[in-house]
């Protein structure tokens, strides 16, 4: 029941502050596009006066890509490193923005206000950013010494095994597993940061070990939460996809509704990120509140 | 009632015989197909424990020239695996195709020795073998050996040679070898060389054409009935070349398995306690498929390919002989013997799971049975003109493919991406790094720093399709149709295959492409040079009215012009870029709608085609039915003076789209 009360109420708290998200994503295009642009200048350069990229309009055509990137690719390469660039970038730019969002979830304001979201990323930004470098070198530790040891096995397993089925399933598992694992890591640096704003906490290492604790004593309810609002984007690309398929993208008015379209996805990210965060701070308090009141329930005197 | 049975038992049972014997082919062919050079009568007995075959071959050679011959070549191929320092291992590294040798392990090497050679009831050869190197100084290659006669074998004659041989098979990572107990066995016994003499490709004399087995060769050999009996454990299913024509279980655990094939070149098996068989027909071809029981289930994606592999090839170059057809399927550990022919059986090569819309198996049903017409049907010298055996078949791969699964869609066709085989196969030579680095026209091992399978299967596919649409398919049909008329049994060269060519086209299509097609083949066969045609560019100018003062009978007068319509000057320039010149077609297209069509002969640097006139040039293109798919950039073949933005629009978006999804995965990580 908490669990189910959390994910309404993180719903709620997000959808109050769906101009947060706006925010969010108003940035998030114009990074994108600031990069986009350019790209697009280069590409048209690149194809000169030549008319062989019209078919890239009825969908793709392996001849045309094909020798564009041969011959060009030379001119196109440096926007893929800018964009993965960018990502490291944005990285820090949520670790910021992190902060803000918790602060106006946890003062539960009504309207979403301006002063309060950089108030608060720029007071927890120092601590998160410890907190997520702590994590960041956790995740890659385990995934190193995870996939090492994985594909020993599935080395091994090639010399014994009957038929590639059998690896396919090993593999398979193996990365499900390790899926599991990191799904909680990114749990537990959640609720690390729930912690850390709720109770003012300065220690990035002790609220880790704090939050593993309360990871694993409400596990159930913390990575069913969790996967319950990831299966949310999942559906949504689904549904995407599909219209982009039915829709596609031959002409200008096609291009645009198809642009709306990925538009509002990528919104909707940002809106279920910051109602996973709504969720989890709904989740904590609940069992926080909880606990704080079998505390305070010992009766004073007895008799 | 007892003595009555026993009279009549011998009779009944001798019927049984009879019947049993009848009713297996003890022929194939009433007439020899072939010229039966090189007949072998073999009975082999594997040992799957230690992976050795002990052998004994009767070899029935023809001399079929005019020369007296005292020595006689064969080829011992197996030994190219006995150690890393064969030819082979050098070359290759001690890999072929991504799979490796794992030299650590003694057992996984493989060798063959021939321990007694006899003419039949004739000379003692054992101590006359010697082991040469034709191709390269490695004395440590063990690949071909040399027997001298005493007596050489005259004009006409026939020599039967008693050979014993002892084979042991490596393991599997080039071909052929045993993978656990999976057993694909090629190139495994003694294997005549083939004698060259005027008439037989470019022999201006008699010798043998007998190279050592390279890394990147393959195989070249004659014509011939091969008996064979294979003895190996009951357990085993076997699969091989020709039909099997008698099955005896022996007293020991073992079974002797007979096979019979009439007018091949080579005798490859395969056996595995595991195989399930499924099965199919097409017109009076049995089709059998030994599949790894967890591919069983796409038992019917191997028989359908093959089907349309043979009704293809039947109907545009020639019949297909043989009544059977056997495709293997190896398993995981034994991926190293899949995509391989032999006439009549071929390797394929599949995994669990594999979607539909990958069509990986059937393109290597579809290659490796072309290959029973091109280096099977048609027996070009592998190790000189692999380009005629792998070129010319991967052209017919991609008419195949394209005509069977989508022009676009034929290898791959899945959640919106899509490749075609043509596409594919040219992508394979125009996207290489140096498309430039060889010629076509040189032996396998020729290739020293790369470019083999790119130059040989890939840029052969696409100058034989430019060449198909450059003369018109029906003239390409007739070219092959009788190229293989001509030489099917035989071993044909280039020259031989230019000559029809040059002969079609002359009567086909009269001087339109010169005298003959040899400057075609100068360039893409034996030169290395690329081709690439750009449409440069278009200008249109209004033509102004003349202005001004003009002498008129002593008269100053003054122009004046009055025009109806402007009239606009549109010049058109296309460049060649690259070395290679073909005769192209400009398409040239006007504002009023309509189209005028030109021709180049593609020689010079550029081409300028003029118009004047009310009409303006709005776009145009060089080869614009894309004929010349030896073109390297076929997206500069174009130029438009009304260039849509909508094409850089949907990019840009999918690009900003595919940023934002990074980032904001990003950003789940914390």
């Amino acid at each position: 029941m908490k669990l189910i009360t959390a994910y309404k109420n993180g719903f709620i708290s997000a959808f109050k502050t769906k101009k947060l998200a706006t925010t969010i994503y108003a940035i998030t295009f114009l990074l994108a596009l600031a990069i986009a642009i350019p790209f697009k200048g280069t590409i048209m350069k690149e194809a000169g006066s030549s008319m062989a990229f019209e078919k890239l309009l009825k969908g793709y055509d392996y001849t045309v890509y094909t020798d564009f990137m041969h011959n060009s690719y030379a001119a196109i390469q440096p926007y893929i490193s800018i964009a993965i660039w960018m990502g490291i970038f944005y990285l820090i730019f949520t670790i910021f923005f992190s902060g803000g969002i918790l602060t106006i979830l946890k003062n539960g304001e009504e309207k979403y206000s301006l002063r309060s979201f950089w108030e608060g990323s720029a007071r927890y930004f120092s601590r998160f950013f410890r907190l997520a470098l702590y994590m960041l070198i956790f995740q890659i530790f385990i995934a190193v010494i995870y996939y090492i040891a994985l594909f020993a096995i599935l080395g091994s397993a090639y010399h014994s095994v009957k038929s590639e089925a059998s690896l396919f399933y090993m593999g398979l598992i193996g990365i499900i597993i390790h899926l599991f694992i990191f799904i909680l890591l990114l749990i537990v640096t959640d609720y690390a940061k729930v912690m850390m704003v709720e109770h003012e906490e300065y220690r990035p290492f002790r609220t880790i070990l704090r939050a593993f604790g309360f990871s694993f004593r409400h596990f159930l309810s913390a990575y069913l939460l969790y996967i319950l609002l990831l299966v949310v984007p999942l559906i949504l690309f689904i549904i995407y996809f599909k219209l982009e398929d039915i829709i596609g993208m031959s002409s200008g008015l096609t291009i645009l509704i198809v642009f709306i379209l990925q538009q509002l996805f990528i919104w909707s990210r940002i809106y279920i990120k910051i109602w996973i965060l709504g969720s989890e701070l709904n989740l904590y308090r609940n069992f926080d509140t909880e606990v704080n009141i079998n505390i305070d329930a010992v009766p004073a005197f007895e008799g | 009632m007892k003595y009555h049975f026993l009279k009549i038992a011998p009779v009944f049972f001798l019927f049984l015989f009879l019947l049993s014997v009848n009713s297996l082919p003890q022929t194939i062919f009433e007439t020899p197909l072939s010229n039966r050079i090189a007949s072998y009568d073999i009975d082999a007995a594997l040992n799957p424990e230690i992976k050795i075959i002990e052998g004994f071959e009767t070899l029935h050679w023809k001399n079929t020239s005019n020369d007296y011959i005292s020595e006689l070549q064969f080829h011992l191929y197996l030994n190219a695996f006995k150690n890393s320092k064969s030819t082979f291992m050098k070359e290759s590294g001690g890999q072929l195709r991504g799979m490796e040798l794992d030299q650590q392990t003694n057992i996984n090497w493989g060798w063959i020795d021939v321990l007694a050679m006899k003419i039949k009831d004739g000379e003692d050869l054992t101590n006359k073998i010697k082991f040469i190197h034709p191709d390269d100084d490695n004395t440590d290659d063990q690949t071909v050996i040399s027997v001298a006669l005493s007596k050489p074998v005259r004009p006409g004659e026939t020599i039967n040679l008693n050979i014993k041989f002892r084979s042991k098979l490596p393991k599997i990572f080039a071909r052929t070898g045993f993978a656990d107990d999976y057993f694909l066995v090629g190139q495994w016994f003694p294997k005549i060389g083939v004698y060259e003499y005027p008439g037989i490709r470019y022999a201006i004399k008699g010798g043998w054409n007998c190279h050592q087995f390279h890394a990147n060769s393959e195989f070249y050999a004659d014509f011939g009935v091969y008996n064979v009996n294979i003895t190996l454990p009951e357990k085993y299913i076997v699969g091989a070349v020709g039909l099997q024509t008698a099955e005896k279980k022996n007293n020991d655990g073992t079974k002797t398995l007979s096979y019979h094939a009439e007018d091949v070149i080579d005798f490859a098996w395969t056996a595995s306690p595991i195989f399930k068989i499924a099965e199919g027909q097409w017109e009076n071809v049995k089709i059998k498929v030994l599949l790894q029981p967890e591919h069983f289930a796409q038992a019917d994606r191997h028989i359908q390919s093959a089907k349309a592999a043979l009704a293809y090839l039947d109907k545009y170059v020639g019949k297909y002989p043989f009544p059977n057809l056997t495709i293997v399927d190896p398993p995981l550990r034994g991926l190293g013997s899949a995509g391989m022919e032999y006439m009549t059986f071929i390797t394929a090569g599949c995994l669990w799971g594999m979607p539909d819309g990958i069509r990986f198996t059937e393109n290597v049903v579809v290659h490796e049975f072309g290959h029973n017409y091109f280096m099977g049907l048609l027996a070009t010298n592998e190790f000189e003109e692999a380009w005629m055996d792998e070129g010319f078949n991967s052209y017919y791969e991609t008419r195949i493919m394209d005509n069977t699964y989508g022009e676009k869609t034929a290898f791959v066709e899945l959640g919106g991406y899509h490749l075609g085989d043509l596409e594919s196969q040219r992508e394979g030579y125009t996207g290489m790094n140096n498309p430039k680095i060889a010629e076509n026209f040189r032996t396998a091992w020729g290739y020293k720093d790369g470019g083999y399978g790119s130059i040989t299967y890939n840029k052969t596919a696409t100058w034989m399709t430019t060449l198909d649409r450059l003369i018109g398919r029906d003239e390409m049909d007739e070219i092959m149709k009788t190229y293989f008329e001509k030489w099917h049994f035989k071993h044909p060269c280039a020259s031989d295959f230019i000559a029809i060519v040059n002969e079609i086209v002359k009567k086909r299509l009269g001087n339109k492409f010169g005298e003959n097609m040899n400057w075609y083949f100068d360039q893409v066969l034996y030169g290395s040079n690329i081709c690439d045609y750009k449409l440069a560019s278009i200008s249109v100018n209004k033509i102004e009215i003349p202005k001004g003062v003009y002498d008129s009978a002593g008269t100053k007068m003054y122009y004046k012009y009055r025009r109806a319509d402007d009239l606009y000057h549109s010049k058109v320039v296309v460049y060649r870029l690259g070395e290679i010149s073909i005769p192209v077609e400009i398409l040239v297209h006007f504002d009023n709608g309509k189209d005028s069509l030109a021709t180049w002969d593609g020689k010079e640097r550029t081409f300028d085609l003029i118009f004047e006139g009310p009409q303006k040039v709005v776009w145009a293109k060089v080869d614009p039915e894309n004929k010349i798919q030896m073109d390297v950039n076929l997206n500069n073949n174009s130029y438009t003076l009304e260039q849509s933005s909508a094409p850089f629009s949907k990019y840009m978006t999918k690009f900003i789209f595919w940023v934002e999804n990074l980032v904001t995965s990003m950003s789940m990580i914390f």
